[in-house]
């Protein structure tokens, strides 16, 4: 209690926290306005979404279920933000990493699941990473951009993807350009029975912890956020900033990659040409709201997995599309990303000092 | 002074938050429908299920929607619906319907739902369901699907006599298009179908064939079209939903011909859009749902032809003038397909032997 009073407005108006969750809020209550202005009832609406994404324990697993996939590519994007890389190519390497692991689940090698399972994972971690270290690559190599390098690889992965889909590894006979179901010992176990719910999802959880402690107790980790708060006092201080790039964009990419394989071995268990497309870019958004922080992906993500799920059940009894979801994501980058909208409010306190 | 700056905050919100209820309040009396369902006289609700593609197309959904309204606003039935955002998203949006229960029938439009449609279907035996265009034997499910050939036969045989008439936009090559947005098997046997007509009545024809990869991308739709009348080609047929789009774009622009597909598309470009390949799903799902309210609805595979009226031509709506004798020759093949005398063919080697069997004469 003592050291709640000890704190001022301005320090709890910088906590990032802080400054997320009033994004959000104003985010959300431009989008009540702008429903209101449609000629909808907020109030309703927003009952509606918190009703289908929490209120029913199928609500809930929906909402966990969409929430497994944003969390990679939030951590994805928090990540790479950490060593001041921006890598919007989580998109591509989300594709690579599913089509990967949807081919290697689909070999019947005679495995047993014990090695079967993480070896399918594994090569979408993989694909995913290493189309992230070519990124990583041109960067250090020829100080190509990383912005927009990530951004156009993810056309090259997306289109390679989708040929190969509909092409070479296009199931027999089917009506969708998708490939054939990976094998039962390459599945994901569900963690509630028919419901697309898996260990992925824990597994997400862990991981987010994992490279929590990673860059906040390890060597490599703190060089990684050296770099992402001074490069030349970093070089100045011996660090190697290839290295660090080079390592930055593969995990990232294999985190993105995650993303993919977490949906090509649930649900239907392949990939599907273009089924999972959005689910990369959403990542930025999760990892602003989250301030980059591994921990509160987690949180962020469980808020879009919900916000997804609710307007989808929004949609589906009012005449609301989805893209609603996709609005308010918008409008909490939009607020995210503009500081100054909070900092004004201090700088005016400093001088009504 | 702080104490001031932060009610001067808390005051904001609260003002946002006033203006929100008062547009609440606002919207209230145009909300009244705000459940979107319930307002019909009768007991029939029915869900439908998009794939992400969504409105807009033009085409099947945009047809599905306006057959639902129609059916909304005769019937009195009720109805609601949903476009995933992305198709990963069709199951879990189809099964917040099934698992609802208030929902006599939910009908899924297009194949990337079908997955969807099965893995319910088989998990869910007592919900009636809609599969529409696609197949599926289920004893719970009417699937629906369309012979496409006879859907793009007769644009076909206008395009391979109009190449060689003397209309305005036709070109001295003796070259057509064919523009698919996925390599499905049903769409696929729709480029057959074209290439079958155009070839049945002008055996030289060259027949250009290539594939978008998308249903929403109109930019490479015109990109390839572009291409495509470049390599000599006067009249394109899309089978594309959206991107068939930017197919119009490159016809206004390359100054030739194109058709439409689906729903009647004439009208998009009047002066360059010669006919379309019609489906009237419209006509299809609004009796779907007649038949829902009648009892008379039935589980069970159905196909879309000429002979039921589903598939054909049509020219309404179009400003091109398409000479007398193309007319009458393309009525005459209509009938013969109907009569049974010409068997339409759906893969290759049955257009070849389709070729190499049927011999037009003038």
């Amino acid at each position: 209690m003592n050291r709640l009073k000890q704190l001022k407005p301005n320090d709890i108006l910088s906590s990032t926290a802080v400054k997320s969750v009033i994004s959000l809020l104003i985010a959300l209550l431009i989008g009540g306005v702008i429903l209101g202005v449609s000629g909808y009832n907020p109030l309703s609406c927003y009952g509606a979404i918190v009703k289908g994404s929490l209120l029913s324990p199928s609500a809930l697993i929906n909402t966990l279920v969409q929430m497994t996939p944003l969390m990679f590519t939030g951590l994805a994007f928090a990540f790479s933000s950490k060593s001041g890389l921006i890598n919007l190519g989580m998109e591509g390497q989300m594709f690579l990493g599913g089509l990967a692991a949807a081919v290697v689940g689909g070999l019947d090698l005679g495995l047993p699941m014990i090695i079967h399972l993480p070896l399918t994972i594994l090569s979408g971690m993989l694909a995913g990473g290493l189309y992230g270290l070519l990124a990583g690559l041109l960067k250090a190599k020829f100080g190509a951009s990383e912005f927009i390098v990530t951004l156009m690889l993810n056309y090259v992965a997306t289109f390679l993807c989708s040929y190969l889909a509909n092409g070479p590894l296009r199931e027999e006979g089917s009506l969708m350009a998708q490939t054939k179901t990976v094998l039962p010992s390459a599945q994901l176990p569900e963690l509630v029975g028919g419901k697309n719910l898996t260990i992925a999802l824990i597994l997400g959880i862990l991981l987010c912890v994992g490279i929590h402690l990673f860059l906040n107790k390890m060597a490599l980790g703190y060089e990684i956020r050296a770099v992402g708060r001074n490069q030349i006092a970093s070089e100045t201080a011996g660090i190697n900033i290839n290295k660090v790039t080079l390592t930055t964009m593969f995990v990232s990419g294999a985190v993105a990659g995650l993303a993919g394989v977490s949906m090509s071995l649930s649900g239907n268990n392949r990939f599907v040409d273009g089924a999972t497309a959005g689910y990369g870019f959403n990542g930025v958004a999760i990892a602003s709201l989250a301030s980059h922080n591994p921990l509160a992906v987690i949180l962020s993500s469980f808020v879009f997995g919900a916000l997804r799920t609710g307007s989808l059940a929004l949609s589906m009894t009012q005449r609301i599309q989805p893209e609603f979801a996709d609005m308010i994501q918008a409008l909490v980058i939009l607020f995210v990303a503009m500081p100054a909208l909070l900092t004004g409010l201090k700088i005016r306190k400093r001088r009504a000092k | 002074m702080k104490k001031l700056n932060w009610r001067r905050l808390v005051a904001l919100l609260t003002a946002v938050v006033l203006a929100v209820s008062l547009a609440a309040c606002g919207g209230g009396d145009g909300g009244t429908s705000d459940s979107g369902s319930g307002t019909g006289d009768n007991d029939l609700k029915i869900a439908v299920v998009f794939s992400s593609s969504g409105l807009g197309d033009k085409n099947m959904n945009d047809m599905t929607y306006e057959a639902m309204l129609q059916a909304e606003e005769e019937l009195g039935i009720s109805f609601d619906y949903t476009v995933p955002p992305t198709d990963n998203d069709i199951e879990m949006a189809a099964r917040m319907y099934v698992e609802d229960g208030s929902y006599d029938c939910i009908f899924f439009i297009a194949a990337a739902t079908g997955e969807a449609c099965k893995n319910l279907a088989a998990e869910f035996p007592d919900q009636k369901m809609m599969w529409l265009d696609g197949d599926v034997d289920l004893p719970n499910v009417c699937s629906i699907s369309t012979f496409w050939p006879e859907q793009t036969f007769l644009c076909g045989v206008i395009a391979g006599l109009g190449t060689l008439s003397d209309m305005e936009k036709a070109n001295d090559d003796n070259v057509v298009g064919c523009i698919l947005a996925q390599e499905q098997p049903f769409l696929v046997s729709g480029t057959i179908g074209f290439e079958a007509g155009a070839r049945y009545v002008n055996p030289d024809v060259e027949v250009l064939h290539a594939t978008i990869g998308s249903f929403t991308d109109p930019t490479t739709g015109k990109e390839i079209a572009v291409s495509m009348y470049e390599k000599g080609a006067d009249f394109i047929q899309h089978i594309a939903g959206g991107s068939g789009l930017g197919v119009f774009n490159a016809a206004v622009e390359m100054d030739r011909y194109a058709f439409g597909v689906g729903s009647n598309q004439n009208d998009i470009e009047p002066d360059y859009i010669v006919a379309t390949s019609l489906k009237d799903v419209k006509t299809i799902v609004y009796n779907q749902v007649k038949a829902l309210l009648d009892g008379t609805w039935e589980p069970g595979l159905m196909t879309i032809g000429m002979k039921n009226g589903g598939t054909g031509y049509t020219t309404e709506g179009s400003n091109v003038k398409i000479p007398d004798e193309i007319i009458e020759a393309v009525e005459e093949i209509k009938q013969k397909v109907i009569d049974g005398e010409l068997v339409l063919p759906s893969t290759r080697e049955e257009l070849e032997e389709f070729l190499a069997n049927n011999k037009y004469e003038k």
